[in-house]
């Protein structure tokens, strides 16, 4: 088993984020993390990812507990640009292959170029489409174990959804899993093996995509604005 | 010819449909070899995953087969491919009678329509 | 790791400082003709006030250029591991005390780089304006303090007294950055203003050393109070060297002890209770 949280809970304060998750993810999986705004999504994330500490309960990655064992397998694309804008191109990359013994420069190099993007390119006159293009070109250039990414196509025109659609799916591999947040379900459907829907912390629904569509007779998207109907 | 989804019935089956109509209109030939898993996957935008289970279940049907190191390739059995033509001549027929019949129309009638209408495309 | 780390943060401002450095190196230049000029035309009052501005504006760029380097400290620290930067540092496979450390060192580097340029800069001026340090300052005795006994003490004394002050020196820069790492880490707690609360935090941290180190002195300078309370005497020798270097001792641990305590304050909340907005 790649995740497996066990009665995860995340308080801050009076509020709780999430509330007793159990949850296992296998690898070899495109997983959709949905929910409204505001129920959990990126702080399960953020946790898998090392940013935030669990209040209670059990989560481990590759039977490791979070720290440096399970940041050196993980691959995460946060929603905002992290990128230091004194950066070149060439700079980012050297940072990543720095740091990350699992990056390939081959692979992110062929991508950047299929994109026109320049190794001498600076960050800070890029647009933020383009970096966001190229956060998810260094995140996905990693031959990591679990690959996090939050909202990667909320607020991009249909090109780039297509794009980062495209890159997930040719990156694929049977040893490595993908978790996407989102609440654009629609677009990022037919990708999409298993559904993880939450809300207000709590897990409420996890399932294959097929299995949503024979026993409901609907899409995910159909299904999430049921389950989320206001 | 571009792939499409509809949101109701798994896509795996809705993939399987496709490649049987594409074998069946000679898009893909017999004896052609596939793309693999992973471009067709991302030609589609659909989850490898997905892709893999309809191309395993149309091998079991027998409409392709693998050779253990080259690839997936359409079948070479003619019949085969006859057969699935044929299969997916009735659904539509089957759809099209169905539609008659609710508007009213006897077998002779229908007969009757498309003979004319045929002759009347043929005179175009 | 930590050398990799060393190396971003290094690159991340070698422009600006190769900027600063530059333009006090020409400014240096600039002061050694003004001051030729004035030789030339002696009596021009017009090169004497320039000459004056000019010195009064190069003892000044030392003062800004001592200041940028916290400033840039904060800027570096802050961006890089409070505001969005941090969402890539705090996820990289390297333990959080080596995150500090890296921006810890990159400051003293920078503070060395820039007594260098300074040093290189009086060096180009003194060439010139040697009133500069026609200050009597006395070296040939000072250096003969350190070797025999004169009225102001053995050399031990002074060897010591020397000792304890450069220690002060280096510590400096490392105490002012580490308190600033502590109040941005104390900062990032709140959910709301974090970097008005850094500043709130700054203050709140300064005034508890302030009275810390107020207690402190009241105890170790109680036996002087009979020196002060009466104008009339004078404070032999040895007994105010010893107030002094208790004191500057003192002073010396307190200073490495907030310094451990901040580093490990900020490793411990960036570590445990990361709070990226």
């Amino acid at each position: 088993m790649l995740v497996e949280c066990k009665n995860l809970c995340k308080t801050f304060g009076e509020t709780i984020a999430l509330n007793n998750i159990n949850l296992n993810i296998e690898r070899g999986k495109i997983i959709g993390l949905l929910g409204p705004n505001g129920s959990g999504k990126t702080t399960l994330i953020k946790i898998l990812s090392g940013l935030l500490t669990k209040s209670s309960g059990e989560v481990t990655i590759s039977e490791k507990e979070i720290g440096i064992e399970t940041k050196k397998i993980v691959s995460y694309l946060p929603e905002r640009t992290y990128l230091s804008e004194w950066m070149t191109v060439k700079q980012a990359v050297d940072f990543f292959k720095d740091f990350y013994e699992d990056f390939s420069e081959e692979i992110a190099y062929s991508m950047l170029e299929r994109l026109n993007i320049k190794r001498g390119d600076r960050l800070k006159t890029m647009s933020k489409g383009t970096k966001e293009k190229v956060q998810l070109i260094l995140v996905m250039s990693r031959d990591a174990e679990l690959f996090l990414l939050d909202e990667p196509i909320a607020g991009v025109d249909p090109a780039a959804r297509d794009y980062i659609i495209k890159t997930i799916i040719g990156n694929y591999n049977e040893n490595a899993s993908v978790i996407i947040s989102t609440h654009l379900i629609s677009d990022v459907e037919n990708v999409l093996d298993e559904v993880i829907m939450i809300k207000y912390g709590c897990l409420v629904m996890h399932k294959t995509v097929d299995e949503i569509r024979e026993e409901h007779g609907k899409s995910v998207d159909g299904l999430f604005r049921e389950v989320f109907a206001c | 010819m571009p792939w499409n989804f509809d949101s109701s019935t798994p896509i795996y089956l809705q993939i399987m449909e496709q490649i049987k109509f594409r074998i069946a209109v000679g898009d893909y030939k017999a004896g052609d070899k596939l793309d693999s898993v992973r471009d067709l996957a991302s030609e589609a935008e659909v989850n490898p995953n997905t892709m893999q289970k309809a191309l395993s279940e149309l091998e079991r049907e027998g409409l392709l087969f693998t050779q253990r190191t080259s690839g997936r390739f359409i079948t070479e059995n003619s019949e085969t491919i006859t057969e699935l033509r044929r299969r997916l001549a009735d659904e539509q027929l089957d759809l099209f009678l169905k539609k008659m019949y609710n508007l009213g129309y006897n077998n002779k009638e229908v007969v009757k329509l498309l003979e004319d209408y045929i002759r009347g495309e043929e005179q175009k | 790791m930590l050398g990799k780390l060393i190396k971003y943060d290094i690159l991340a401002d070698y422009k600006r400082y190769g900027i600063v450095f530059a333009a006090m190196l020409l400014f240096s230049f600039l002061l050694m003709a003004l001051d030729r000029l004035t030789d030339i035309f002696k009596g021009n009052r017009f090169f004497a006030i320039m000459m004056i501005i000019c010195a009064v504006l190069f003892i000044a760029a030392f003062i800004v250029m001592f200041t940028m380097i916290m400033v840039i400290a904060t800027i570096r620290f802050y961006k890089n591991l409070v505001r969005d930067e941090g969402y890539l540092m705090h996820t990289l496979p390297v333990p959080t005390w080596q995150l500090i450390t890296s921006k810890l060192v990159t400051t003293y580097i920078w503070s060395a780089a820039s007594v260098i340029v300074a040093g290189i800069c009086f060096g180009i001026v003194s060439g010139e304006m040697l009133w500069l340090f026609k200050l009597d300052i006395g070296w040939e005795a000072l250096s003969a303090a350190f070797v025999e006994d004169t009225v102001n003490g053995t050399p031990e004394q002074l060897r010591n007294l020397f000792i304890i002050c450069i220690v002060t020196i280096v510590l400096t820069p490392g105490f002012m950055v580490l308190q600033i790492y502590m109040s941005l880490a104390l900062g990032n707690l709140f959910h709301t203003h974090k970097l008005g609360m850094s500043v709130l935090m700054f203050f709140a941290l300064y005034i508890v050393e302030q009275i810390l180190s107020g207690v402190f002195m009241m105890f170790m300078s109680a036996d002087m109070v009979k020196y002060m309370t009466d104008i009339e005497s004078v404070v032999p020798f040895d007994v105010g060297y010893k107030y002094m270097m208790t004191s500057m001792y003192v002073s010396t641990i307190y200073t490495v002890v907030l310094m451990v305590a901040f580093f490990i304050g900020a490793e411990r909340i960036f570590s445990k209770k990361l709070n990226l907005e």
